[in-house]
């Protein structure tokens, strides 16, 4: 599963100019380096900073908050964002669901559990067809496709969320009909800064992304560590080490080595720093390995060290071939003991083009409910949903999770010690994903 | 007049109709996909959504991103220099193995294997029934640090610790390209062995020839065409293949044009890079293309 984020920027006019002419030439981005050069050396713009508002409130028509960069407000949890609704578009309240109809779901592979969909059916009388998506921004493809009528997508993104309102594609939710999410979902994302008042998004699935290996072919205590990010540094073993396969995890990593709380970073001298951390660590391993197959890679001993999301962690147990060597799986997050460390949520959106609103309300707020919640982890996503029934110690207690892998549940505190990967503006994310395929690349 | 153009004469009306299935397909998925792929290097990104935006009118193409590609191919330390760099060494070295393994195989085949020819054939191709990403997945399990290899290996005492065959081996790369692309090489060199006359090796003997040399002055001038049918065969595809790299040594180091293209693509704002990755491709690969073709229509004349 791939889940890239993105992250925001404000700064400093000549390289905004360039990069701004860049992306009217269709993003005819340079390598990093030939971008920091025409950045004239790549100054320090603060790290994560450029929180201004974005003058968006009140001016720019899409919402109002957030920071600049895009042509709609990019959020951050200093500056939420407030997202027009145009009451046309929400449902009256009230309404019975369609009858005989067929709600089109959109989802990730294995990402809602088909057991729970069935149940849903029978409730409903109806039936539901469900297309899948690999990536987001195919998923973003697939929305935006002419002639599609799409009702309901589970995984959209945080970062995604934005530009899909901008764009016009989601529909506001009437929470008359979100009863359950509104008693089992949390709190906090009731109103979550990247869409005040939970306009547009319900949370679906949560995750950390922490320290994943075997225990019985390395021996490393991250926990006893004064920086956990040193595993990776220090000693790493050669040939079985691996990190996430997407721009934003691989170089937030090294950057929460050296402290930093806010990853969401605009300077390019500091995305330059942690690609060349990574690329030390390539060197160190004889080439490290960038893919989102923890789950079965570290139960078949392709790898032994591996950064991880906390859903594959879970998930991995279920991949081993002896059931009984689960102890063999240790997973850790730094955040747990007050290090920096990354915690995100992705969500379930309602698309405008849907013919069938109210069925496909109905289906954001049933997967809220404890036994569906359950199901859905348990049977298939093994990414842990928003829901205040599903607790570590509730997980651990039922047999769910080990014990020693309880980090892997996230809980609503997670969200206050770990810090989120954001939607970047165009420019910067251009400098992120450029440093991330030199990485790849080998430059 | 000619005797061809008395056949042309005579030729039915309707003729020309019989290619219009196969025209329409080329149009279909050749030249209409072709010219997607022109419109979105040459095109842009939607600002909102973050998509590429194909340019239709050719008129208003931008070429920014097909040079900016180019010179990321071409300059030492260039995005891609690397993966054309592996590209071209492993391929040729697969297709030079391909052919080292290929051709005494078809000959075997061809002219040796006697009443157990077609036995043998089948065979040879019974792996290939099954599809080659399943395959190249049982090489993983094979090769794996406890796979079968490996313990055997240590079990004979060649190695004393597992081989790492699945961490960016180029050796692994090649033989796994070797392993996937062998049996376009035998299957048109064994068509064409199969059909040399057995009256021209035995009027090479009776002029005194060993049979190396005959084999050196008549089978193989006789299979020249078939070698080079195996070659573009084996090579075409080759090029673009990036599941091998990714599946048997996906690391930087071993890092195909193939891969390039299949990264850019998956991430929207490189999406045009990809797209002009794909057009250098299609203009390097153009003149072997050309030269083969040339090569077969001469052969074809001398023949008549």
């Amino acid at each position: 599963m791939d889940r890239p984020r993105r992250l925001e920027e404000p700064h400093r006019y000549a390289r905004r100019e360039f990069l701004k002419r860049a992306a009217a030439t269709g993003i005819a981005l340079p390598s990093l380096g030939a971008i920091l050069a025409a950045c004239g050396g790549g100054a320090q713009t603060g790290v994560g900073g450029g929180t201004s508002a974005s003058g968006a409130a009140g001016a720019n028509p899409y919402g109002t908050g957030g920071i600049a960069g895009a042509p709609y407000p990019l959020a951050r949890p200093e500056a939420p964002v407030t997202w027009n609704v145009n009451p046309a578009d929400v449902i009256a309240s009230g309404q019975q669901p369609e009858s005989g109809a067929t709600l089109k779901v959109l989802r990730w592979p294995y990402y809602l559990d088909d057991g729970v969909v069935k149940a849903f059916e029978k409730q409903y009388n109806t039936t539901v067809q469900i297309t899948e998506f690999s990536d987001m921004d195919k998923g973003l493809a697939k929305i935006n496709a002419s002639g599609v009528d799409f009702d309901i997508m589970f995984g959209m993104n945080v970062w995604a969320v934005g530009r899909s309102i901008a764009a016009g594609l989601l529909r506001p939710y009437n929470h008359d009909y979100l009863s359950t999410f509104k008693s089992n979902g949390w709190d906090l994302f009731q109103s979550p800064f990247y869409d005040v008042g939970a306009n547009y998004t319900v949370p679906y699935s949560v995750w950390n992304t922490g320290i994943f290996w075997r225990n019985d072919k390395i021996t490393i205590d991250p926990h006893s560590m004064a920086n956990p990010y040193d595993v990776f540094f220090d000693n790493p073993p050669k040939g079985k080490t691996a990190l996430l396969a997407n721009a934003q995890d691989v170089l937030a990593m090294p950057m929460f080595r050296d402290g930093l709380t806010d990853v969401n970073v605009t300077d390019p001298a500091v995305i330059t720093k942690a690609k060349d951390d990574i690329a030390s660590i390539a060197q160190k391993v004889g080439g490290l390995s960038y893919d989102h197959v923890d789950y079965t890679d570290l139960p078949a001993g392709t790898t032994w060290l591996h950064q991880s999301w906390s859903g594959n962690a879970s998930d991995a147990v279920v991949f081993l071939s002896d059931k009984s060597k689960a102890d063999n799986l240790s997973y850790y997050w730094p955040g747990s003991d007050g290090h920096p460390a990354n915690v995100d949520n992705d969500t379930t959106v309602l698309l405008k083009a849907g013919k069938n609103p109210v069925l496909a309300h109905l289906l954001a707020d049933w997967v809220f409910s404890a036994k569906q919640s359950l199901a859905n982890f348990t049977n298939t996503t093994g990414y842990q949903m928003a829901v205040k029934s599903m607790t570590p110690e509730s997980m651990v207690q039922s047999g769910l999770v080990p014990d020693h892998l309880s980090t892997v549940i996230v809980s609503t505190d997670d969200f206050s010690k770990g810090s989120r990967e954001l939607e970047l503006a165009p420019d910067v994310d251009a400098l992120w994903q450029s440093a991330y395929a030199e990485l790849t690349a080998g430059v | 007049m000619s005797s061809e153009a008395g056949v042309a004469a005579t030729r039915p009306r309707y003729w020309p109709a019989l290619a219009a299935p196969a025209t329409l397909f080329l149009l279909l998925f050749f030249v209409f996909p072709f010219y997607v792929v022109l419109a979105v290097t040459f095109g842009s990104i939607d600002p909102i959504l973050r998509q590429p935006v194909p340019a239709w009118n050719p008129t208003t193409w931008n070429p920014a991103i097909l040079s900016f590609t180019w010179s990321n191919i071409v300059h030492t330390d260039g995005l891609y220099e690397a993966a054309f760099v592996h590209t071209f060494l492993f391929v040729g070295l697969a297709t030079l193995l391909c052919l080292l393994i290929g051709y005494p195989m078809a000959y075997f085949l061809a002219r040796r294997a006697g009443r157990y020819k077609a036995a043998f054939l089948a065979l040879f191709l019974a792996p290939f029934w099954i599809s080659y990403m399943l395959r190249l997945l049982a090489w993983r399990s094979l090769l794996a640090d406890d796979g079968y290899i490996n313990r055997a290996l240590i079990g004979l005492h060649v190695i004393a610790t597992p081989y790492p065959f699945l961490q960016g081996k180029p050796l692994t790369l090649v033989l796994g390209l070797v392993y996937g692309y062998v049996p376009y090489m035998v299957l048109p060199l064994y068509a064409t062995l199969d059909r040399i006359p057995e009256s021209l090796m035995e009027a090479g003997r009776d002029l005194g020839l060993s049979p190396a040399r005959t084999f050196w002055h008549v089978t193989l001038p006789q299979s020249y065409q078939a070698i080079l049918a195996g070659l573009v065969i084996c090579i075409l595809p080759m090029f673009g293949d990036y599941y091998t790299q990714q599946l048997l040594a996906d690391r930087a180091n071993t890092r195909m044009v193939g891969n390039a293209i299949v990264d850019a693509l998956t991430q929207p704002i490189f999406v045009q890079r990809g797209a002009a990755l794909i057009l250098v491709m299609l203009v390097l690969l153009i003149p072997p293309i050309l030269y083969y073709l040339r090569s077969t229509r001469r052969a074809t004349e001398l023949a008549r």
